[in-house]
């Protein structure tokens, strides 16, 4: 399953959307989930939390999430966070939907 | 695969990437000596209908916009805005109220169609469209006023003139902001002459978020600041007041989150003061510590340190904590970061 996210990731109500598209998948057992965020340009710290709670939700239930196309801004903060080497990150969409396989 | 979208309220913001300039018509002439320039409204036979003056940019209310449209000129508001919108250069800097440009003729002032002339014949005329929330007059003039992308109203490439009041980027967000600050002021040459101080106070709730680092983020851009640089400013106020909110005033209405801001000619300082017990700034646990790497909050203080020069967490005199930081202004003899050259009406060598 690809998620398209756009926006912004932050404290209010995009936190609290892509906390419910998680969950709603979760609940549709999607476990294996793709999160393309080629037009998020903004992360602050509680989009970064809900992330990475995006993400042990998901591998609790035996799946993988994995992020695709990220914009400069979200790379660099990942990469000042150390969550970088945390999730797994494609910069193509085959190759993401390939490494699930 | 199936795709799925989700939407993210998106609040978009201008780049010099996203700002087109359309060609010059007419240059128009510099500022006479009095520093005022006067411009000529012509009007839709040609013939000069009207003459104002104004030392900065355009003030543009709702309801000027209503009547605009509704005073006889052709052209729908979307047309109007969408003329203008590739045209603006920026926005901000010095602010003439409407009312002052027009003397005593305060509500039959058609803004759009002001504006429309003024870009007709220079780009090099600040325009600054403003959005409250006043009764607006007409569906349509609400409509229209609504429909302008928010670009429109945020995009700054160029600093305004260092003369420029403090208050005047703020003033945008301000009025349509009101009901959600329980105090709002300025103070000049409190601390040093040449020190600007300003001081809010936001309420408890989600919306200060976004309010407080919108309003900081006009005042790096007011200040001179790179693309980059506001980003980390804006950035790290908005999890200083994340904080305050969260953690300092645990999300409780009756507590207040006060944000001050000093502009000082060698940087920009930001003070965020919550009502809570106050904390010790070694106790917070690191981020990045691999026991921490997967924990779902506690990377704000982390964030503001990361993208702020100085950072420090003091007690408040309330006992609150306040979060004092700041960030070195751009060197001014190297060139804009933000590279929208030539467009700023006001900049001084």
């Amino acid at each position: 399953m690809v998620v398209d996210a756009s926006g912004r990731i932050t404290l209010g109500d995009g936190s609290a959307n892509l906390r419910k598209t998680i969950r709603q998948l979760l609940e549709e057992t999607h476990t294996n989930i793709i999160l393309n965020l080629a037009d998020v340009d903004y992360i602050d710290s509680s989009g970064i939390g809900e992330l990475v709670s995006a993400y042990t939700a998901v591998r609790s239930k035996g799946g993988e999430l994995k992020l695709l196309h990220l914009t400069k801004k979200v790379h660099d903060l990942l990469q000042i966070t150390k969550l970088f080497t945390v999730f797994e990150v494609y910069s193509d969409e085959p190759s993401a939907i390939r490494s699930f396989k | 695969m199936p795709a799925v979208a989700i939407s993210i309220p998106r609040r978009c913001r201008a780049t010099t990437t996203n700002l087109r300039m359309g060609p010059v018509p007419t240059p128009y002439p510099p500022p006479n000596s009095s520093g005022m320039n006067t411009y000529e409204n012509q009007g839709e036979g040609g013939a000069p209908s009207r003459t104002f003056s104004g030392s900065g940019s355009l003030f543009l209310a709702p309801s000027d916009l209503g009547e605009g449209c509704t005073r006889g000129n052709s052209s729908s508001y979307f047309s109007i805005a969408s003329a203008l919108l590739p045209r603006t250069t920026w926005v901000g800097g010095a602010i003439v109220n409407i009312r002052g440009v027009y003397p005593g003729r305060f509500c039959g002032t058609p803004g759009v169609e002001v504006a429309s002339n003024l870009r007709r014949r220079s780009l090099r005329i600040p325009i600054c469209f403003f959005r409250t929330n006043r009764e607006l007059p007409t569906p349509n003039s609400r409509r229209a006023v609504f429909s302008l992308p928010p670009y429109f109203l945020t995009s700054l490439p160029s600093p305004p003139p260092p003369s420029a009041p403090l208050t005047a980027p703020l003033a945008l967000c301000y009025p349509y902001n009101a009901a959600k600050i329980a105090q709002f002021r300025v103070v000049t040459s409190r601390m040093a002459p040449d020190t600007k101080h300003l001081e809010v106070t936001l309420e408890t709730q989600v919306e200060s978020v976004n309010l407080a680092e919108e309003m900081c983020l006009r005042l790096a851009e007011a200040a001179g600041f790179g693309e980059d640089e506001c980003y980390r400013i804006g950035m790290s106020v908005r999890e200083g007041v994340i904080n305050a909110f969260h953690y300092g005033n645990k999300e409780k209405p009756e507590k207040k989150i006060h944000l001050a801001v000093d502009l000082t000619p060698e940087k920009m300082i930001i003070h965020v003061t919550d009502e809570g017990t106050g904390f010790v700034l070694k106790d917070v646990p690191d981020p990045l510590a691999e026991e921490n790497l997967l924990s779902t909050s506690g990377r704000g203080i982390f964030l503001m340190r990361a993208f702020m020069d100085e950072f420090d967490v003091v007690k408040a005199q309330t006992g609150g904590a306040e979060i004092v930081m700041s960030k070195r202004l751009p060197n001014q003899d190297s060139p804009q970061a933000n590279g929208s050259h030539g467009s700023a009406p006001h900049r001084e060598a």
